[in-house]
């Protein structure tokens, strides 16, 4: 049977072990949906990045999952992930190993807090790459990648839908990563994945969504550019670690530093494409 | 109350960068993200734990071409709101 699952997600390789889970139908329930979950993002490659998963989490009151928090050390390299005060797992950016305690929980919510852990270690992977995992819609037009930024409802989807006829990303959530003076997103299994495909893209240019009743691009300053990006890191735990939040910020330098960003203000009736295309 | 012969540190808790004249600065201990205007990047630019306040005002004053009073104003709204969020400490008084 098999005793791991491995992902492959903008370049940085899983290994997740379910070894430790002795009851035999959990470990199969568990690898099923993973992999149902994870379906495109399925690799052969040999993990950087390890992540066993265990049981032993025990529960003495009814817990919602998503009460989870990643929670930095400011003084070493592990995470660790608190369900109400509760440590039940970690996560070490120095040796690329990780931990997680399963609860007698359903199937649903196991991979759902697995997803979440799994992209909590991906953007500490990503941080200590050039890179990291943003709030946004992907679209490709024409082997070119543009980025649409916005916080939860914010417009990501509605930009997604007005993007069909091209090749959209993720509608929620992409990473970014930096080769050289370059940027590449490449899509992740967090937000619809249209189309399956998991190339990365060279990105062109960033928009920040603004809903409106009207039409409108306009070029960001830096500093409003910088800031507005930051904000759409997924950062939680990880801006407390003073070496991370500076790696961080000097990435987006170079990242404002190479490329333009625009807001664009739109309503639903808005042809976004035409006026992205005079940018 | 600040005075104007105080000193001020930047905290070394908050990662910070000056491009094209704005600043950003990364309150870790809050996990805010605080952007300075032109003026705000100038001041935080030179605040190294040596500068006095009053020199801060004159060369704000100086360099912007304002009174010493609006500057004055300026100069201690901006730092009194940056030591409330434990971006500053006060150094000493000399």
């Amino acid at each position: 049977m098999t005793k791991t699952v491995k992902i492959k997600i903008a370049d940085v390789c899983f290994e997740i072990s379910l070894n430790d889970i002795k009851i035999r139908s959990l470990k199969k329930d568990l690898i099923f949906w993973t992999k149902r979950r994870f379906k495109d993002f399925l690799s052969k490659e040999r993990g950087g990045f390890f992540i066993d998963v265990e049981e032993g989490y025990a529960i003495d009151k009814w817990e919602d999952i998503r009460d989870v928090k990643l929670v930095g050390d400011k003084n070493n390299s592990r995470f660790t992930l608190r369900l109400n005060g509760s440590e039940i797992g970690f996560i070490d950016t120095r040796t690329n190993k990780a931990n997680i305690k399963m609860g007698a929980w359903r199937s649903n919510d196991k991979v759902f807090l697995l997803s979440s852990f799994l992209e909590a270690s991906l953007q500490l992977a990503l941080i200590q790459n050039s890179g990291f995992l943003v709030h946004s819609c992907g679209v490709v037009k024409e082997k070119t990648g543009y980025l649409f930024l916005a916080p939860a409802e914010g417009g990501k989807t509605t930009v997604a839908h007005k993007s069909r006829k091209f090749r959209v990303l993720s509608d929620d959530c992409n990473a970014l990563k930096r080769e050289g003076n370059d940027w590449f997103i490449y899509p992740t299994p967090w937000g619809r994945l249209p189309n399956g495909k998991v190339e990365k893209v060279r990105l062109a240019k960033i928009f920040f969504l603004k809903k409106a009743k009207y039409l409108e691009i306009k070029e960001l300053s830096f500093g409003n550019s910088l800031i507005r990006f930051f904000s759409q890191i997924h950062m939680s735990g990880i801006i407390e670690r003073t070496d991370l939040a500076e790696k961080i910020l000097e990435e987006i330098e170079n990242l404002a530093r190479n490329l333009r960003f625009f807001e664009l203000s739109f309503s639903k009736k808005s042809r976004i494409w035409e006026a992205i295309g005079n940018k | 109350m600040l005075t104007e012969n105080a000193c001020l540190s930047k905290s070394k808790n908050v990662p910070w960068r000056i491009i094209e004249g704005e600043a950003i600065l990364v309150n870790v201990n809050s996990s805010d993200i605080v952007h300075l205007n032109e003026t705000g990047a100038e001041i935080w630019r030179i605040i190294d734990g040596k500068t006095s306040i009053s020199k801060i005002i004159e060369h704000i004053s100086s360099v912007f071409e304002v009174n010493k009073e609006v500057a004055k104003t300026d100069v201690l709204e901006l730092l009194e709101d940056l030591i409330e969020k434990n971006i500053l400490e006060t150094s000493s008084f000399k």
